[in-house]
């Protein structure tokens, strides 16, 4: 593939993010057609489980290069005004340029976000640097959330940072009145961090390598099993950001 | 019609133009049409009647008599006496008529006479002589009689009724019933005057519908009025219920009202119709009448079920309606009974205002109600604002009362019109009502935590309305879908009614209470219009496309994957219609404004997130509210907070003001749009 002219040069960084469902993805293109593609929510692509999160690669088609290329191209500086809620923001840069703002009703974006949906949705298949989070049975009538690296490179998350008042968000969905949820709170993973069951600050999850934690428990009768977890993806300096998905599981009989 | 004979009319006349021109020798058997005799006294032999009748018939009156004359004892010879009398040049009538009454001591004699000598009289006697002679065969029936009369008179219409009315009179009435047929109705019609056939028919004591059948018929040149009928009606015997029933039927109601102006046929109504309300007006109806004579009838009628029948009968409505005036229709009403349910149908269709009947009312005494009254009395004079805010200030108890009644909502449908809705409302219960329109912006923290946040803004014109009743409050959200595509289009109907079920169920969380009272907090979505627009598309969405504005239908066939997403993401958008903002990807600043909270001190919920980005700026997410997390976060309390205040700026005096709290029991999901 050769790489057409982009103003600012490569790589080109395409994000979509924003909304709810909560989508956040980066996609990073070199000049060589290569890309690497961050995935922090469940929903940012479709897939079946196991749930994957983090960085994976793949190489981009030319036509969906050209589109990107035209996106950029046309996008600006600046925000669009005030936008619907839940609108997901979609921004653009390229070099080491800042972001710029996609239009609404830029058609190649459109093209750009099927190719995401439809073919760059195999890169799942490319870890990099990511996570596999799924339930499991923990010890006894337990389940716990099961966070495994997956790729040629570590992961590296934050799991429990009492200094930065960092700790997961793991809930499970109750029967009864919609929306109620149990959550995790705080005190058990300070106890698990401890005890030294949970890492402390940035960890560096190598491949294989799995975090346990723990799941709120069922309610009375409940049959169901499932809810949500967000824990966060270590960046650059202080950065810190939200990974998130949801779980589901067969309760123990 | 010769085959068969003449008719006894003609037969007559026939017979008198023979008498005329042939004498007494001409004298035939039919001579005396109609003629029925005594049953002959036979003291001797067996001779019946019909043999001598047949006699007649076969040999003539000369071998009957001698036949008679043969049987009986040896007679007098009268006839004979009679027959020289008869034949004289010149007629001794005295000495005839005086041997007549000879002939009458004589059963024999009187039988060959009436049944053989009318012709030969009549030529002899004029009507007074024949009257004399009749006198003189007394008893003779009255068919006789009138024939007889008839055949003596020169030119029947030239008689008049007095010359045969004593007859008539003092004949009984099985006689005067042989009468009542066309021979003797002709014969009368020509005798009689239009003015006398009344009397005459009223002498004859026929059922009422002959007699006014034969007045009608006699009397249709003269005007006649229900004085001149009236002999009839109230004859002496009265006539029996059955004749007056049969003079009342809807084929007589053209020949009254042909003879009664109004003020008559409000008198004759009490005479045909004595124990029948209904009747009476229908036939006031017909001829027209006036709101006393109306009024009249309905007030001197005691039996309530009469009148409360009245208002189910279209003929009688009209009539009402006709008569009277915008305010007599109220009296009308009033008069006939029942209750305001009865009486607000006929008041509406005069077009006379509903509430000058509540008054009508109140002045008689029948609404004797405090409220009633003061409701009547402020709706005279209020306009619509002012009436809703005595509405509202009134005690839960005393409204009560005032709706147990339907009046004060018809009352008000009526006078306010256009504005009657918010009235009404008020009578129903409201104490506030507010179309609320939220547009403010938000200002979320976007983008990758690898490079600095940027700032946008997010909002929506959201409009909704909070009505605050005494027994709840509700919040109504109208959404106008509108479906881009033909699948968006066939899913519409099964998606709206799943996203109907979702919101309701999960924003019908809470109740109100204070010490008074405790109520519902009621969170309804229509779809079947409204002042927020959103467009429904199919398919898989790709991020940028879902959004306040746009929805998918969830879609199991097709778009198996994102079902529960497209079905679960309008509860979200929900509670921004209701005026809630966001709470995710938020700075602390937005979450201190917003939920009450700032998540950036320790101890923050453990289901809010905290994301930080290159340059340590820092956003929040509540993934337990459903303005966090539009995958199953929860409605809180903090939600409804902006509901609970408006509610409280805008209560009764006296009224404690009301927290928010879970609802008890099962959540229950209210009626909402579905589609």
């Amino acid at each position: 593939v050769s790489a057409p002219g982009v103003a600012g040069g490569f790589p080109i960084r395409y994000v979509v993010h924003g909304g709810r469902p909560a989508v956040d993805l980066v996609l990073v293109v070199e000049a060589d057609a290569s890309y690497s593609i961050e995935v922090r929510t469940e929903q940012s692509l479709p897939q079946s489980p196991p749930l994957r999160l983090g960085r994976f690669a793949g190489r981009i088609e030319p036509d969906a290069l050209q589109a990107l290329v035209r996106v950029r191209a046309r996008a600006r500086v600046g925000n669009g005004g005030v936008a619907p809620f839940e609108t997901i923001s979609r921004l653009i840069g390229s070099g080491t340029g800042q972001l710029e703002t996609v239009g609404p009703d830029d058609l190649d974006a459109v093209d750009v976000d099927n190719w995401l949906a439809t073919t760059a949705v195999g890169a799942l298949e490319s870890p990099v640097a990511a996570v596999a989070v799924e339930a499991a049975a923990g010890d006894g009538s337990a389940e716990e959330l099961v966070i495994t690296a997956i790729g040629r490179e570590p992961f590296r998350l934050v799991v429990f940072d009492p200094e930065q008042n960092t700790f997961p968000t793991i809930w499970r969905d109750l029967p009864g009145r919609p929306g109620t949820r149990a959550f995790v709170e705080y005190d058990v993973f300070e106890r698990l961090a401890s005890a030294g069951a949970i890492p402390v600050g940035v960890t560096e999850l190598e491949p294989g390598e799995s975090i346990r934690l723990p799941l709120p428990p069922a309610g009375a009768g409940q049959q169901e099993s499932r809810g949500g977890f967000v824990f966060y993806q270590a960046g650059d300096g202080p950065a810190r950001a939200a990974v998130s998905g949801t779980w589901s599981g067969a309760l123990a009989s | 019609m010769h085959d068969h004979g003449p008719t006894g009319e003609s037969r007559a006349a026939d017979v008198k133009a023979v008498d005329r021109r042939d004498g007494p020798a001409a004298t035939t058997a039919q001579e005396s049409p109609g003629v029925s005799v005594a049953p002959l006294q036979r003291t001797r032999g067996t001779a019946s009647r019909h043999q001598l009748m047949h006699l007649q018939r076969s040999v003539g009156n000369a071998a009957v008599v001698r036949f008679v004359q043969r049987e009986d004892p040896p007679a007098p010879n009268n006839i004979e006496k009679l027959d020289e009398l008869l034949g004289k040049l010149i007629t001794p009538e005295d000495k005839i008529i005086e041997l007549l009454g000879a002939i009458n001591r004589s059963e024999t004699e009187k039988r060959v006479v009436l049944t053989g000598y009318r012709n030969k009289l009549a030529k002899a006697f004029n009507v007074k002589q024949m009257k004399e002679g009749l006198k003189k065969l007394a008893p003779v029936e009255l068919p006789v009689q009138l024939d007889w009369i008839e055949q003596a008179a020169v030119l029947v219409r030239a008689m008049s009724y007095d010359e045969i009315s004593q007859s008539i009179k003092d004949a009984p009435q099985s006689e005067r019933d042989m009468l009542k047929n066309n021979r003797w109705r002709d014969f009368l019609f020509k005798v009689c005057t239009d003015h006398t056939i009344i009397t005459a028919v009223g002498d004859l004591h026929f059922d009422l519908a002959t007699q006014l059948s034969w007045v009608r018929e006699k009397a249709i040149s003269l005007r006649l009025g229900l004085d001149e009928l009236k002999p009839l009606l109230k004859s002496t015997p009265p006539p029996s219920a059955a004749d007056l029933a049969a003079v009342g039927t809807d084929a007589w109601q053209p020949f009254w009202t042909g003879v009664c102006d109004n003020k008559q046929m409000a008198e004759l109504v009490d005479i045909l119709f004595p124990n029948d309300l209904a009747k009476k007006l229908e036939w006031m109806a017909a001829e027209g009448s006036d709101f006393d004579a109306v009024r009249a009838k309905i007030t001197a009628t005691p039996d309530e079920k009469q009148r409360l029948a009245i208002f189910d009968n279209g003929k009688c409505r009209s009539l009402a309606l006709s008569v009277c005036t915008k305010s007599q229709i109220s009296e009308l009403v009033l008069d006939l009974g029942g209750d305001w349910t009865k009486w607000r149908e006929w008041v509406k269709a005069k077009g006379a205002p509903l509430r000058d009947l509540g008054l009508a009312a109140v002045k008689r005494g029948i609404y004797a109600d405090i409220l009633k009254v003061k409701f009547l009395e402020w709706t005279t004079a209020d306009e619509a604002d002012t009436a809703y805010r005595r509405l509202v200030a009134m005690g839960d108890t005393d409204l009560a009362g005032l709706r147990l009644s339907p009046m004060p909502a018809d009352v008000i449908k009526d006078k306010y019109g256009s504005d009657a809705e918010k009235v009404l409302r008020a009578l129903n219960g409201e104490i506030a009502r507010e179309e609320k329109r939220d547009d403010r912006d938000e200002t979320l923290l976007s983008g990758p935590t690898t490079e600095p946040f940027k700032e946008n803004k997010f909002g929506g014109d959201s409009r909704f309305v909070l009505s605050f009743w005494r027994d709840r409050v509700d919040v109504d959200v109208g959404v106008s879908l509108r479906a881009v595509d033909d699948r968006a289009k066939e899913l519409l109907a099964s998606a709206s009614a799943t996203w109907s079920g979702k919101i309701t169920a999960t924003w019908n969380q809470f109740e109100l209470t204070n010490a008074h009272r405790t109520i519902p907090m009621n969170m309804k979505i229509s779809f079947a219009g409204g002042p927020n627009a959103v467009k429904v598309h199919s398919g898989p969405w790709v991020w940028p496309n879902l959004n306040a504005g746009n929805w998918y239908v969830p879609d199991a066939d097709l778009v198996p994957g994102q079902a529960e997403t497209n079905a679960q993401a309008p509860v979200h958008e929900f509670g921004h219609l209701i005026g809630n903002q966001d709470e995710y990807q938020a700075s602390a600043e937005h979450f201190v404004e917003y939920s009450g909270f700032d998540p950036s001190k320790p101890g923050r919920p453990a289901s809010v997130t905290e994301e930080t980005d290159s340059k340590g700026r820092k956003r929040y997410t509540d993934t337990g509210s459903i303005m966090g997390n539009s995958m199953g976060g929860a409605v809180l309390a903090r939600h409804v907070d902006h509901i609970v205040r408006w509610v409280n700026e805008n209560l009764r005096p006296g009224e404690p003001a009301f927290s928010q709290r879970p609802k008890a029991g099962p959540t229950a999901a209210p009626g909402g749009g579905g589609g």
